[in-house]
């Protein structure tokens, strides 16, 4: 997967999550947190994540590599981990 | 020891309840449909599954109690409880009503009508409910069926079950982002009459169980409360187990938490019709229970629950 590919899928990530936020759609930055500043709860992450598995075609990943998100850098990073399993496992 | 009928907290009568049903009618028809029609089409994919999710589940338990109610009726052993269930079976009818309008409203009703995913609850818990009522007709004399179905359900399927499912979709609908004031309502009209559902149910066992009636009892909840646990777990229906791991911990908790207002319950019960003496045993047949539902689920689907992969994640605090 090219680096281009792993850019679009973290840009995209920025754009759910703003998309998402129970504040009301905005562009969020990769710093910002996404409990305490785009205002998530417990239910908008769970609904916010399933959109983004459904959109991107995100597997399972391996409980050793799960890593949490405080950060929208940290699920850019999570979503980018998952696709290049995948592509270095086909 | 277990607690005299006398040292346990007041329960209202069946006579009481009678008057609180005169006093607290509603109607179907009054409520503002079409309304939730339109909030219905702003919600999202995601909310309008796990919403109808929920109230699938609780459409489904309402035609089956309002189908096994009729033995209870028949063979109730006082005019006073007669008259109080008969009370009963209009909310039941009124209840699957609800639900039929609603579900009809906002454009749900075929996908309700085509589903499978309650086939723990229809396949295992249904029939057993059928049998415990269907088996006072077989012997009206032994009031000790009378009192194993009327456990089943209202202590079990309407106390455990109802209750827990009813509680969560509520908060549920309550988070959802758009106005839906008939479901609100609707729901509200429920719990307060499943209030007086379960009240006949504790006093009714309670009787059961001065009267010497208190093993069947507790073998009828028992082997109810087993299958609850199952039904609540859903070995047959995928849960979905979210990739991000706050999504998964949250979604195991919100989970968790269901089952945890099910067993308090479970537990609640037990000492109000006086046979406080079991709860321990019946606390834990209800986590073996749900325990084997949750190695069932994985054998089926390859994968652990959600719950179970959140505990596997660790309760470590996010980075």
């Amino acid at each position: 997967m090219s680096a281009v590919d792993l850019e679009h899928a973290a840009a995209e990530v920025r754009r759910l999550v703003g998309q998402m936020s129970p504040l009301g759609p905005r562009e969020p930055a990769s710093e910002d947190r996404i409990i305490e500043d785009l205002g998530y709860d417990s239910l908008a992450i769970v609904e916010m994540a399933m959109t983004l598995e459904t959109e991107l075609d995100l597997d399972r990943i391996p409980e050793e590599a799960a890593i949490d998100v405080v950060t929208v850098k940290h699920l850019e990073e999570l979503v980018i981990g998952i696709l290049r399993r995948r592509e270095d496992a086909s | 020891m277990s607690a005299t009928a006398d040292d346990l907290p007041a329960v209202r009568s069946a006579e009481a309840l009678y008057t609180a049903w005169e006093e607290q009618h509603w109607s179907v028809g009054a409520l503002p449909f079409a309304e939730d029609a339109a909030g219905w089409n702003e919600l999202s994919s995601f909310w309008r599954d796990e919403l109808l999710g929920a109230i699938r589940e609780l459409h489904a338990g309402e035609v089956a109690v309002t189908e096994t109610l009729t033995p209870l009726i028949d063979f109730a052993h006082t005019p006073a409880d007669r008259n109080y269930l008969c009370t009963q079976i209009a909310d039941e009818a009124r209840h699957v009503a609800f639900f039929d309008a609603y579900l009809e409203a906002v454009g749900a009703i075929a996908d309700v009508r085509a589903a499978a995913d309650l086939a723990t609850y229809q396949d295992v818990f249904e029939p057993a409910l059928r049998r415990a009522t269907g088996a006072v007709r077989e012997e009206p004399a032994d009031p000790g069926r009378w009192y194993a179905a009327s456990v089943h359900y209202h202590l079990v399927t309407e106390a455990v079950l109802g209750v827990t499912v009813l509680r969560s979709t509520r908060q549920f609908a309550r988070r959802v982002r758009v106005e839906l004031p008939a479901l609100e309502q609707g729901l509200t009209n429920l719990a307060r009459d499943e209030s007086r559902h379960i009240s006949f149910g504790l006093a009714s066992a309670r009787r059961g169980v001065a009267d010497g009636h208190g093993e069947p009892i507790l073998e009828a909840y028992t082997a109810a409360i087993k299958l609850a646990a199952r039904v609540l777990v859903g070995p047959d229906r995928r849960s979905a187990a979210p990739v991000v791991p706050a999504a998964l911990r949250a979604r195991a908790a919100q989970i968790e938490g269901q089952w945890g207002v099910a067993r308090d319950r479970v537990a609640r019960n037990l000492g109000l019709i006086g046979l406080e003496d079991a709860v321990d045993g019946v606390v834990t047949a209800w986590d073996e229970a749900r325990e084997a539902a949750l190695d069932d689920y994985e054998a089926t689907f390859g994968a652990p629950h959600p719950v179970r992969q959140a505990q596997a994640l660790g309760a470590g605090a996010a980075r």
